[in-house]
């Protein structure tokens, strides 16, 4: 026995050790990672996880403005070192221009590098760096990147800026903004297509004063332009200057901007500009009625989920008064719950213990709630028969609960002497070690029967075939489809979806759980009414084209459409 | 003990041997097969080659290393296709460790790059903050997807590197989902497509393709083709979709460059050795029958 | 009772209505989110519970000498090997404050190590054991006992032959674009009566939830909490 557990101890040491040696960065590839821009530590091509090196942080504050006072060219970067605590200081800052060109990317180039102590003026705001980029044209919009380096770490800034705005824009006042944000207008007619037209902006119905809808009437000649886009363009004021709000697609012709909250009540004004792929050419629209994301008290896009809410909860109620007054219902036998007791019998009968297996989902999943529910009722008949319990858990929280429930459980049972906390115990969160543990439990108490209940993935099958090596009786119930047909091949018994739920109510013999799944056959009933009325509408309008079948049928999805949100 | 016997009650450990030789080898002496694309592998490669260069495509990580066999070669095929069209890619994750995978597989292809520049001759971008950011891993499921649907900043404020988001070039006219073209789950469970559907795409009128596990897709099929533009369900169309990008970017077509096309050998003989063992299992289970009523 | 019945009761039935009523009224929709974010705070700290079951477990079998208490011994020390790497950050070659602040992932740290190089490949292993275990579970659960089963027998071979490309390759019957071959034979079964069964399980599975929850919230089941007593 000794000698396994050396040999163990021996492995583990050994899959530890390489972890160590680790630790010397790769010096020759650190100037190749360094021109190739890679952001992180050491090369690439080691195969090891590149985790990003918090410690260097980047430039902060990077701005780009205008060189006043010249003839136009020039433009000024001025950025500021990290400020954060325990980030180190660079050796040298490096500095990237581009153009937007070339489908979206922005090629940049190496502009200028200098060491710490050049451009740095102190002021009373801290330390800042000033760098005058010249030679540059008017026409176009530029890019930088400021890199802070030291050794093979860099850590980037990132700005964007078009030089000395020289160009009037006619109707829309200030399209200047537009420059700012890279969206610049170089030759705002230079576009084959027309600039959209018609656009109007409205408050989202339906929310709580985040959004704004705008919606305009797409550009005439639209299909002149390859990867025509609209760019959508706000301020509060209907003469701009606009920001950018966002962008689509030329076959869509409505935006919604939804970062209003908090903002409510403020009106806004939109421009749409149809632009081609690059954002190099222009057509403006004119500005947009003012609008203003409102709250709306009721969100009625809710409807059909209200009505479906009611309609279940008042049939579930109703069938639990009818079962209260002493009604009868017939209630199908769920074959595995009935081999529960069995089951336990059999497992007392052996002197072997019973497991059970609650899933590995926490307990905001209902498929956990249902399965600890059940592990209530099977406590108590373990505590009626003295047999021996274990319930292994993935979850904290699953773990406290069910210490909870099988306590009460014992106790209502007149066994509260027989209850310690060993009996659900937690072995930890992560998926595949949980399996581990817990096919090792299975192959060394060999339990006589295994419940699995609640929600499982890949791990179903790891652990029921393991459970059908030892010999063990298993019931299974799980509301994963996906894992149904392992279990059902694995086990003796498998509760498919709705009969895990069910399974409690069942166990529990409680009239009143009883008429609940009752109201939801209703629910089922209903469903299936649904379907059939929606085929058979369907397949009518289809066939004869008729207005008033297509009129319905439309009502018909709507009440079945869950809206977002 | 008779033959019959033997095979009767075999040892499961002589199945799990000739699955482990059914499985290694293949792998071991690259035993390919011809493929075909299925259709629907076809118009998910189709609808991706038709978007036009620059399109915004956000690619979500959403699987671990247990399901990396099976879903890496799906996310280096689309992650190849969006650099070679010059896509603009946007990487999130909503598994913690899909945050990893995608590292890994930035790194791999920034290597890849370098090489298949040397093949083809011609200069591949693929420029931190300009073709790619990296957001990173937040917590919160489909409330992650919630938040992006409206506003990226509110959730990302900065992006895994700690640089803010408003400083990122390609972040400067894509604000939310709904200023994206094409949406990539790539998930092994729960978060992952089906949250990214309901929660993303659906609402925010974006079209969305995915990678699941072989298991995992089933439950997916009934969003396609209305609210899912097509999927990638196993591993088998992972290989397909690598043959589709062969044929169209020669400079993948090596098989080195193909994981998914190499286990699909090993997927093959397996499945093979399974159904000699349902064979054999029944063939006992009949003369088990016959001899029972003789008895 | 007070404590240990009706204020549980009443907390779960004033979230459960909060919640639903939340969807129809604009102003709460975020609620939802909120109670999220509170459950990830509580569990966060049940977690110390869990640990905490964790370590007097496997101590109390080390103090006992039961069998096998060797791979206790392995799992204390994997336990607290990982936690003091993870807390100390050992192998970024930082110090202070930065040392502190500096999440476990950081770059060149040992914990990215056990991440790699021990975590990785022991998840790997577990699920890889899926493999073996399909075969064995087919092997003993594909069995043409029946009608339906044989049904299920052809399904099967039919799935499986045409997941791979010898499904093609042997579809002597059909060229690889006809739609007739193994591969789209298996596509179809897949997306009709596998749909039509999985849309159907579904359907109740979500039937299923709505009435828990609603016997969760009205407090009829309280299986979870161990008793029915009133």
């Amino acid at each position: 026995m000794i000698g396994r557990f050396v040999w163990t101890a021996l492995l583990v040491a050994a899959m530890v050790t390489p972890v160590f040696a680790l630790d010397a960065p790769d010096e020759s590839a650190m100037e190749e990672s360094a021109e190739a821009g890679a952001r992180g530590r050491g090369p690439a091509g080691r195969g090891r996880v590149q985790h990003h090196a918090q410690r260097h942080l980047p430039p902060v504050d990077l701005d780009v403005k205008d060189e006043p006072a010249d003839e136009g060219g020039a433009v000024r970067l001025t950025w500021k070192p990290c400020p954060k605590a325990g980030a180190a200081t660079g050796e040298k800052f490096v500095i990237y221009r581009a153009t937007r060109s070339d489908a979206g990317h922005w090629p940049f180039e190496k502009v200028g590098e200098f060491p710490l102590t050049d451009h740095l003026t102190e002021s009373k705001n801290g330390k800042v760096y000033r760098y005058v980029d010249e030679g540059l044209s008017d026409e176009d919009a530029y890019y930088y990147r400021v890199a802070a380096v030291r050794g093979d770490l860099w850590a980037y800034a990132f700005k964007m800026m078009g030089t000395t705005p020289a160009v009037d824009f006619g109707p829309v006042s200030s399209i200047r903004q537009v420059i700012a944000y890279g969206d610049r207008a170089a030759i705002r007619n230079g576009l084959p297509a027309d600039p959209p037209t018609e656009v109007s902006a409205a408050d989202k119905p339906n929310d709580a004063g985040e959004a704004i809808i705008v919606t305009w009437t797409p550009s005439k000649h639209a299909d002149q332009v390859p990867g025509l886009t609209y760019r959508i363009y706000r301020s509060e004021k209907p003469e701009g200057p606009f920001d950018a709000a966002g962008s689509v697609s030329a076959d869509k012709n409505s935006y919604m901007d939804s970062t209003h909250k908090g903002g409510e009540g403020k009106t806004w004004y939109y421009v749409v500009a149809a632009t081609n792929l690059e954002g190099t050419k222009f057509a403006v629209s004119d500005a947009s009625n003012g609008a203003a994301a409102k709250t709306q008290i009721i969100n009625w896009e809710q409807w059909n989920y209200f009505l479906f809410a009611v309609v279940l909860s008042v049939f579930i109620v109703y069938f639990i008064q009818h079962i209260k007054s002493g009604k009868k219902l017939f209630v199908r036998k769920i074959a595995g719950m009935e081999a529960v007791d069995e089951a336990i019998g059999r497992a007392t009968e052996m002197g072997k213990p019973i497991m059970f297996v609650p899933g590995i989902m926490d307990m905001n999943d209902v498929q956990t709630v249902a399965a600890v529910a059940i592990l209530g009722r099977v406590a108590r008949t373990v505590a009626e028969y003295d047999t021996r319990l274990m319930c292994p858990t993935s979850k904290s929280l699953v773990m406290t609960t069910g210490r909870e429930t099988v306590k009460e459980a014992f106790l209502s049972a007149g066994r509260p002497d027989a209850y310690n906390d060993d009996i659900v115990t937690y072995l930890t969160d992560e998926q595949f070690g949980y399996v581990a543990g817990v096919n090792g439990m299975m192959v060394r108490d060999k339990p006589a029967t295994i419940l699995y209940l609640g929600a499982f993935y890949a791990e179903s099958l790891i652990m029921a075939e393991t459970g059908n090596s030892i010999g063990a009786i298993q019931i299974a119930g799980t509301a994963q489809p996906a894992q149904l047909p392992f279990f059902i091949a694995a086990c003796d018994y498998t509760l498919i979806g709705e009969e895990l739920f069910a399974a409690s109510a069942y166990l529990s013999h409680d009239p009143k759980q009883l008429g609940s799944l009752k109201g939801q056959d209703i629910g089922k009933l209903l469903g299936m009414l649904g379907i059939i009325f929606g085929a058979t509408l369907a397949t009518v309008a289809e066939l004869s084209g008729a207005g008033w079948a297509q009129t319905a049928l439309n009502w018909v999805s709507a009440l079945f459409t869950v809206s977002a949100g | 003990m008779s033959f019959y016997e033997k095979v009767a009650n075999i040892d499961r450990r002589v199945i799990f041997l000739l699955i482990g030789l059914a499985v290694a080898i293949p792998i071991i002496f690259t035993v390919r097969f011809p493929g075909f694309p299925t259709p629907m592998v076809q118009e998910i490669f189709d609808l991706v080659e038709n978007l036009p260069a620059g399109s915004k495509v956000l690619v979500s990580f959403d699987y671990d290393p247990a399901s990396e066999p099976e879903l890496q070669p799906m996310a280096t095929a689309w992650m190849r296709q969006c650099i070679e069209r010059g896509f603009r890619i946007y990487i999130m994750a909503l598994w913690p460790i899909g945050q990893d995978m995608a590292r890994l597989t930035v790194d791999q292809l920034k290597r890849d790059i370098a090489e298949k520049e040397r093949l083809t001759g011609k200069k591949v971008p693929f420029e931190y903050g300009v073709n790619y950011v990296d957001l990173g891993y937040k917590s919160g499921a489909q409330g992650v997807i919630n938040v992006v649907l409206t506003d990226f900043e509110k959730m990302y404020p900065t992006d895994s590197t700690n640089q803010a988001l408003s400083s990122i070039p390609m972040m400067s006219d894509t604000k939310s989902l709904k200023d994206l073209d094409l949406i990539i789950s790539i998930s092994a469970g729960t978060p992952g497509l089906k949250e990214w559907i309901q929660f993303g795409a659906d609402p925010a009128g974006v079209k969305i393709i995915g990678g699941s596990t072989a298991v995992q897709a089933p439950l997916l099929y009934p969003y396609y083709p209305k609210q899912l533009s097509g999927q990638l369900g196993g591993l088998k169309t992972a290989a397909e979709y690598e043959k589709l990008m062969g044929d169209r970017y020669p400079q993948y077509s090596d098989i080195k460059d193909n994981k998914g096309r190499i286990r699909m050998g090993a997927q093959a003989i397996a499945h093979i050795v399974i159904m000699l063992f349902i064979v054999v299992g029944n063939i006992t289970f009949f003369i088990d029958r016959r001899r029972g009523k003789r008895g | 009772m007070l404590v240990r019945r009706t204020i549980p009761l009443l907390i779960t039935f004033v979230v459960g209505a909060v919640l639903i009523l939340s969807k129809l009224f604009p102003v709460t929709s975020s609620l939802g989110e909120e109670f999220s974010i509170f459950f990830d705070i509580i569990a966060v700290f049940a977690f110390i519970l869990g640990g905490g079951n964790l370590v007097k477990i496997h101590g109390n079998k080390i103090y006992r000498r039961v069998p096998g208490w060797g791979y206790s011994l392995v799992c204390l020390i994997g336990f607290f090997a990982t936690l003091s790497i993870g807390m100390f950050k050992t192998g970024t070659g930082l110090a202070g404050v930065e040392r502190w602040a500096a999440p476990p992932t950081y770059s060149g740290g040992h914990f990215n190590g056990i991440y790699e190089y021990i975590f990785k490949p022991l998840a790997a292993t577990m699920f890889a054991l899926l493999a073996f275990y399909v075969a064995s579970a087919s092997y003993r659960a594909f069995r043409a006992k029946n009608l339906e089963a044989t049904v299920l027998l052809v399904a099967a071979f039919i799935i499986l032959l045409g997941r791979t490309f010898i499904g093609t390759w042997i579809s002597f019957w059909a060229g690889p674009e006809s739609g007739y071959t193994l591969p789209d034979l298996a596509e179809w079964i897949m997306n009709y009566p596998n749909l039509a069964g999985q849309r159907a399980i579904m359907i109740g599975i979500a039937l299923g939830i709505v009435s828990t929850s609603l016997k969760i919230i009205l407090g009829i089941d309280r299986g979870y909490m161990g008793t029915d007593a009133e």
